[in-house]
């Protein structure tokens, strides 16, 4: 019985709920601008890792993915082969970068 | 220096019209001379809302495609002769205009007017970037809850993208009466949530809905506190240093008993 009204009159208030939803939420959607800056971000580091390696830009891929508690920038760009001046083995690109975010 | 402002919010119905239309009669009854232009093509409500609807006779798509001179298409408010309307046409939609007219029409504007406020549809398509494409300050209008406050962080993130940065923002609707026992957002809340500043909160007042029944703007009320915020806001937007009023009301007979024994949150 008093668990119960200790429950009944000490719920959070409504308020501070809908806080913490939002600045979870927002914490998301702000890392998720435009498809012209993805664009712009992938341009780059397609420029990049065609220092070292034949890749196929046209099917690259970049885009925001959402983990349980912090947002990483995956790009997955197809290797065909490594260039004769590069070092380094020749395997598919998993390119993982966190960016910053504590929720 | 004449100001093109324009008023947005993402999520519809949170009061950018009716925050639109106080804002443009505060500032004419401060002498100003005022255009307020309803960029919400196809879904036109600025002019019921300023009660001149029965007054118009060309539009904004009608100025934009050369059918009438910008002056023809300006309705002239019932009260002051410093505040007009340029509204937007009703039978077109959005892609009637584009935002490279928008901002030749605002350039022209400026020549007569000292405020340019444009209420702006809401979304985030077309109608939006046709609204902030002649602005260069914009006014945030918000609820104290969770889906106004979303799609305002998204617009405020569009504005940025626009290089139109640093919006100032309007709480609307606030009841201080739930704010008190926790069921509403805060002022405090809202600006840590947005980041940006703080241009004013409006109470709820349920004499809106009874002026705006009437066409009539709340400002002009001496005993509306929604009119009496939006007054100050003007105020603001002159330059004017104006605290916030307070917003407390009466306390029901339901909360003064929770705080009597207790139960009330602070």
């Amino acid at each position: 019985m008093f668990s119960f009204l200790k429950k009944l009159f000490h719920r959070p208030a409504s308020k501070d709920i809908a806080k913490e939803r939002l600045q979870l939420i927002l914490a998301r959607e702000r890392v998720s601008p435009s498809p012209s800056f993805l664009e712009r971000v992938k341009d780059d580091i397609i420029q990049v890792v065609n220092h070292y390696l034949e890749i196929d830009a046209a099917a690259a891929q970049v885009r925001f993915v959402h983990q349980e508690s912090m947002v990483a920038l995956m790009a997955r760009i197809p290797v065909l082969s490594v260039k004769p001046a590069a070092l380094g083995k020749k395997e598919e690109s998993g390119h993982g970068e966190e960016s910053q975010l504590d929720c | 220096m004449p100001q093109v402002i324009v008023v947005t919010s993402g999520k519809g119905g949170v009061g950018k019209t009716t925050t639109t239309a106080n804002l443009g009669t505060a500032l004419a009854m401060l002498n100003q001379h005022v255009v307020l232009i309803d960029a919400d093509i196809g879904l036109r409500n600025l002019d019921v809302v300023l009660g001149l609807e029965n007054r118009i006779v060309y539009d904004l798509v009608d100025v934009v495609e050369g059918y009438c001179r910008l002056r023809q298409a300006l309705v002239r408010d019932k009260q002051f002769d410093n505040l007009y309307l340029l509204p937007a046409a009703q039978t077109k939609d959005k892609t009637a205009v584009n935002p490279e007219q928008m901002t030749a029409l605002c350039q022209e504007l400026r020549q007569d007017f000292d405020y340019i406020m444009i209420d702006c549809p809401a979304g985030i398509e077309q109608g939006f970037k046709n609204a902030i494409a002649g602005a260069e300050k914009a006014i945030i209008v918000t609820t104290p809850e969770v889906a106004a406050i979303r799609d305002a962080d998204r617009i405020i993130g569009l504005l940025e993208a626009e290089g139109r940065g640093d919006p100032k923002l309007v709480i609307n609707r606030l009841r201080p009466n739930m704010v008190r026992r926790g069921d509403m957002l805060d002022i405090i809340d809202v600006i840590d949530i947005l980041a940006i500043d703080l241009l004013g909160v409006v109470p709820e007042d349920e004499r809106v809905v009874a002026l705006t029944n009437r066409g009539e703007a709340a400002v002009l009320q001496n005993n509306s506190r929604a009119g009496k915020a939006y007054r100050n806001i003007a105020l603001r937007i002159t330059g004017e240093n104006v605290p916030l009023m307070p917003l407390a009301e009466e306390e029901g007979l339901w909360d003064r008993l929770r705080r009597a024994v207790g139960l009330g949150r602070h």
